[in-house]
């Protein structure tokens, strides 16, 4: 199941120097605090002089009271996010959520 | 040309790099939830929504390039489909390149998925196959597999690189060509089409080992042209596709989501032709030729094209130029027709000479043209757009084209 979405969303992020890569460490979704435990990839597209940062991450909820139907994922409530950072504005928009079922 | 009767004897150099299931693999990289599952990276999200790139897990369900979203959920009730994203896309594809840079100074991008490049003398190809496999895993993505083929030419190496898939490796030289031969079917050789099957047929070359004994002569007069030369050629390793070629066109098709009257399509021919003006201009070139061809809903076809008088290089001078072809040209009878889609092609490419029009101020309209292009530029895609795109709207996404 896939949810497309659009909205702003507070995410912790770190920088690390050596590598020179930004990663988000956690972001906050539906009053939840989703620790990310993988980020699968990073790209990057432009929109006229804007450069958005897109992150896809996968992480899973700190709590521990069952969530909606995105929730009831088999591999233990791991949830897909993809998180667009805008470069322009450095504000982070949560674009879409999935659990990796069919429809 | 020399007449050359063995198999090429030099060391294999030509290294053919192909990722698996591009679209999908890339995917299944960014989601980790998709890995290991039946997915496919479609045009659209509909029952009749075009298969771009079905998984290596897919593909084990018979799932296809090019079948429709229905027909591969038929075979595979569990397949997942995610729209295609050429932004992600495009990125690993620059990741590929940058990376591949540090192995050789020709390099050739064949496609999205697939590069070609000229291993230094000496080298090992076996050792650096190894090691851009390994940094592929660690500096792009730990789930993308490639199938590499080395060989002494282009079309070889990248018959190597198909012979196992995902994640294979392969060499075709003059030590173990024959044996590789002797278990292929002609249609596993890159540019051998059932087309071109059937002239081999005709000449009584039914396997890939008849093909290489064949003499020149029985493949000219297979294929009555040049390609019976180039093939006697290529199957002995020797080069002979190692050409660039100038760009002769730019186009931009479209498939409707349902079929569409005259007034429906027409704004999205608009934005189809601002594409392709946008992407001509930005190479530099103006046109002084436009095809149009349209697929109507009951299957039939309608095309032509014509040469302008002037070069052609802003949008508009484009649109009227199309749709005086389609005004002139369609019969009443297939007017009545709905469409269901689209190709534009501007063709006959010039850089501009600067010769000026006493009845035009081109310089003006140049400038003007520019200043749009920089306008969509710095602020996004069709900030500033044609009155004629009204009804455009949604339609004619980002997509790559299939080829290079």
């Amino acid at each position: 199941m896939i949810q497309r979405i659009s909205e702003p969303v507070s995410v912790v992020s770190s920088y690390n120097a050596m590598t020179k890569a930004v990663r988000p460490v956690s972001l906050e979704w539906s009053r939840r605090t989703y620790p990310v435990s993988q980020v699968g990839l990073r790209h990057t597209y432009r929109d006229g002089i804007t450069r958005h940062h897109v992150f896809s991450v996968v992480a899973r909820s700190g709590n521990t009271e069952p969530l909606a139907e995105l929730d009831r994922a088999e591999w233990g409530g791991a949830l897909f996010f993809r998180l667009n950072l805008n470069a322009d504005n450095l504000a982070w928009t949560l674009e879409e959520v999935s659990d990796g079922l069919p429809d | 040309m020399v007449c050359q009767t063995n198999f090429n004897p030099s060391p294999p150099s030509v290294m053919h790099i192909d990722l698996n299931s591009c679209f999908a693999s890339v995917e299944q990289q960014a989601n980790p939830l998709l890995r290991d599952k039946p997915i496919s990276v479609v045009h659209s999200d509909t029952p009749y929504g075009c298969i771009l790139s079905p998984s290596v897990e897919a593909k084990l369900w018979g799932v296809k390039t090019g079948m429709n979203l229905r027909e591969g959920r038929e075979l595979c009730p569990w397949l997942i489909s995610r729209i295609a994203d050429p932004p992600k896309y495009r990125e690993v594809h620059a990741k590929f390149a940058k990376l591949l840079d540090d192995y050789s100074d020709h390099i050739i991008p064949k496609s999205i998925d697939e590069f070609v490049l000229t291993l230094p003398p000496e080298s090992d190809p076996i050792r650096i196959s190894e090691e851009i496999k390994s940094r592929i895993k660690s500096e792009i993505g730990d789930y993308l597999r490639v199938s590499i083929g080395v060989s002494t030419n282009q079309i070889l190496a990248k018959l190597a690189s198909s012979l196992h898939k995902p994640d294979g490796f392969d060499i075709i030289n003059h030590s173990n060509y024959s044996e590789i031969y002797g278990r292929l079917k002609l249609q596993d050789l890159c540019g051998i089409n059932f087309r071109n099957e059937a002239r081999l047929h005709r000449v009584g070359i039914f396997t890939v080992s008849q093909f290489y004994d064949a003499s020149i002569q029985t493949l000219k007069s297979a294929f009555e042209s040049i390609l019976g030369r180039y093939w006697y050629s290529r199957i002995r390793g020797y080069e002979v596709d190692d050409v660039e070629w100038g760009r002769q066109s730019f186009g931009q098709s479209y498939v409707l989501p349902r079929p569409m009257e005259y007034e429906e399509w027409r704004p999205i021919l608009a934005k189809l032709i601002v594409k392709a003006g946008r992407r001509m201009r930005g190479a530099g070139y103006s046109a002084s030729g436009v095809h149009l061809a349209l697929r109507f809903g009951d299957g039939s076809s309608w095309n032509a094209g014509h040469n302008t008088k002037s070069l052609l290089f802003d949008d508009a001078s484009l649109l009227v130029s199309a749709l005086s072809l389609y005004k002139h040209r369609v019969t009443a009878k297939l007017r009545e027709r709905s469409v269901k889609k689209i190709a534009f092609t501007c063709f006959g490419l010039g850089r501009d000479d600067g010769q000026l029009s006493c009845l035009v101020d081109l310089v003006k309209q140049k400038s003007l043209i520019n200043s749009l292009d920089l306008l969509n530029d710095k602020w996004g895609e069709y900030s500033v757009t044609h009155g004629s795109f009204l009804g455009s709207a949604g339609h004619v996404r980002d997509a790559i084209a299939f080829g290079k």
